[in-house]
């Protein structure tokens, strides 16, 4: 029983081991890919809050 | 080992870039506000890079390593009891939904509306209490382990961490949240790669079938030859491992870390919606899994190639066994993207823990104590300072502090010197109604009594007559939980329009 216990955890350790490298190796890419988009995206978006705040200064002044 | 010139190349072109992205992102910085939360601008995929850039350190790898080491893959259990947590709470939005909807900066901040300031300013102090003390080991584990793969003079640590330190506190200071979100997105992938080379070359060396045949082998003989048994290698729950007592502790424990530690809720915070911050929580959810098992793979191998401990060489232990073992194993070029990736987890960590907490000593300690609110660019410097001085402590914290122990479960016990508490009153604060404010200070003081005693017995007594982490642990929860049900009953319900789910 106990060796079938330790096979079964062997097994399901390596699946998580192999599993982990894969999921790792696959999030390089992808949040490497859509991460720099939204990082560009985000930096606009402060880009035009900051203009506009900046207008907003300049009218009231 | 020595660094080749190619190893220093790759690791001065990381450094350079990070610096510059970071400080490239101070332009952006109007206000406390884009400085601490990222103007709430976060989409979920930097939020991922983000959460599991600042969520794995230099010292996880360091002390998922150990775990492995001494307890084989059985010790990564952990790591999937995370990754549970984080796809439920992602799944559910427990805690984290009306967290978000709320609109606020910080935990305790949230409790002021519930439970009222002097509350928000205790929690405050646990928080900040937990949190640094937390991270007061950071430099020095992560300075080993430079020390063991590089072969670097040991006397050169503390130098070679406070410039590092430096560098972060650079970015850091000026740039805030955007700089933090930023630097870790790039941390994030040079972590991934260094990570994922690292643990084909370790599989490579070792072989998954030799690796398992030589852990059961040893783990048989070890049983049979009686006294204290080698812990079960694969098995958690076998009572030679962590065993059922730790595993349910670790449960409650993760849930908690999950939905209340701060710098893990500043990215919930600083997303754009509450549904960005769940999907967050649910697509980083098995980032966890090999966030304890992939280092843990490598203090596993390097218990095997070490021989058990026999062929230890002089000096290390079981801390510092793995990095030795990669210091030995890996050829000019590879080490060096090691190193700019656990260079990369250490700033990415410490940069997040530095905003983190000196958002909470500015938004839950000074402000509340403040009778006219600071101008904006006073708030600004005053946070700025905020993270130098943390940085300083952390310096000289990390120089004298000598840890004794599993570094695990020191980070664990002191980081339970708020969790328990704190998820309690979250926990009260969103879901129990007839939850007030004498609950809420009583589950507090009783939830750090038990870390608390943790950390001063154990500092004195013997190996023998030290107290269990999962005891420690497990009684920091149940006496906030009974602290906050028997202050609550006792004394008179709140009033009915005092609710934390609406914003100010």
């Amino acid at each position: 029983m106990n060796f079938i216990a330790s096979y079964l955890f062997v097994a399901v350790w390596m699946i998580l081991l192999v599993t982990s490298i894969a999921w790792y190796g696959f999030l390089v890419f992808y949040i490497g890919f859509k991460g720099g988009k939204e990082i560009l995206e985000m930096m606009r978006s402060l880009d035009r809050r900051n203009q506009a705040a900046g207008e907003e200064e300049k009218t009231r002044s | 080992m020595t660094l080749a010139p190619i190893d220093w190349i790759i690791i001065a072109v990381y450094l350079a870039v990070c610096l510059f992205a970071g400080l490239w992102m101070r332009r952006f910085v109007r206000g406390v506000e884009d400085f601490a939360v990222a103007g709430r601008e976060m989409d979920v995929n930097v939020g991922i890079a983000s959460l599991a850039a600042t969520e794995l350190g230099l010292v996880t790898v360091m002390y998922t390593a150990q775990l492995g080491y001494d307890k084989g893959f059985a010790g990564t259990m952990i790591g999937v009891i995370m990754a549970l947590a984080m796809y439920g709470v992602g799944r559910t939005g427990f805690v984290i939904g009306p967290m978000r909807a709320a609109g606020v900066m910080t935990v305790p901040e949230l409790f002021q509306k519930r439970f009222g300031a002097r509350v928000r300013w205790l929690a405050g102090l646990f928080v900040v209490l937990g949190g640094v003390l937390n991270m007061g080991i950071f430099l020095r584990v992560g300075g080993e382990f430079l020390v063991h793969t590089t072969g670097i003079s040991a006397n050169y640590l503390e130098w070679i961490m406070t410039g590092l330190l430096g560098l972060v506190l650079l970015y850091t200071v000026l740039g805030g949240m955007l700089s933090v979100l930023v630097t870790d997105y790039l941390q994030f992938l040079i972590m991934g790669l260094g990570i994922v080379i690292t643990s084909i070359w370790v599989i490579a060396d070792v072989g998954w079938t030799a690796l398992t045949k030589d852990l059961l082998a040893h783990w048989e003989s070890s049983a049979k030859a009686g006294g204290a048994a080698m812990p079960h290698p694969f098995n958690p729950f076998h009572p030679t491992s962590l065993g059922w007592g730790y595993i349910l502790w670790q449960m409650l424990f993760q849930v908690a870390v999950c939905t209340t530690w701060q710098t893990q809720i500043s990215r919930v915070l600083a997303a754009k919606d509450e549904a960005t911050a769940k999907r967050m929580y649910r697509r980083s959810a098995f980032y966890f899994v090999g966030r304890f098992l992939l280092p843990g793979l490598w203090g596993v191998a390097a218990l095997v190639h070490f021989k058990f401990g026999a062929a230890l060489p002089p000096g290390t232990d079981s801390l510092t066994a793995m990095p030795a073992y990669l210091g030995q194993l890996l050829p000019a070029g590879i080490i060096g993207i090691l190193i700019a990736a656990m260079l990369a987890a250490e700033m990415s960590t410490d940069s997040g823990y530095l905003l983190t907490w000196a958002t909470v000593i500015y938004n839950d300690l000074l402000m509340p104590c403040l009778k006219r609110p600071l101008s904006p660019r006073a708030r600004l410097v005053t946070t700025r300072s905020l993270v130098v001085l943390i940085g300083l402590f952390l310096v000289f914290y990390g120089l004298w502090y000598e840890l004794k122990g599993n570094t695990w479960d020191y980070l664990a016990v002191t980081g339970n010197i708020y969790l328990a508490s704190v998820f309690t009153l979250l926990v009260a604060a969103l879901y129990w109604p007839r939850a007030n404010a004498t609950g809420a200070l009583a589950a507090l003081v009783l939830g750090a009594v038990g870390p608390l005693t943790f950390l001063i017995v154990n500092a004195r007594a013997d190996k023998a007559h030290q107290i269990a982490p999962e005891v420690a642990g497990a009684s920091a929860f149940a006496l906030a939980f009974l602290g906050m049900i028997v202050g609550s009953l006792v004394t008179a319900a709140p009033k009915p329009s005092a609710s934390p789910k609406s914003s100010p």
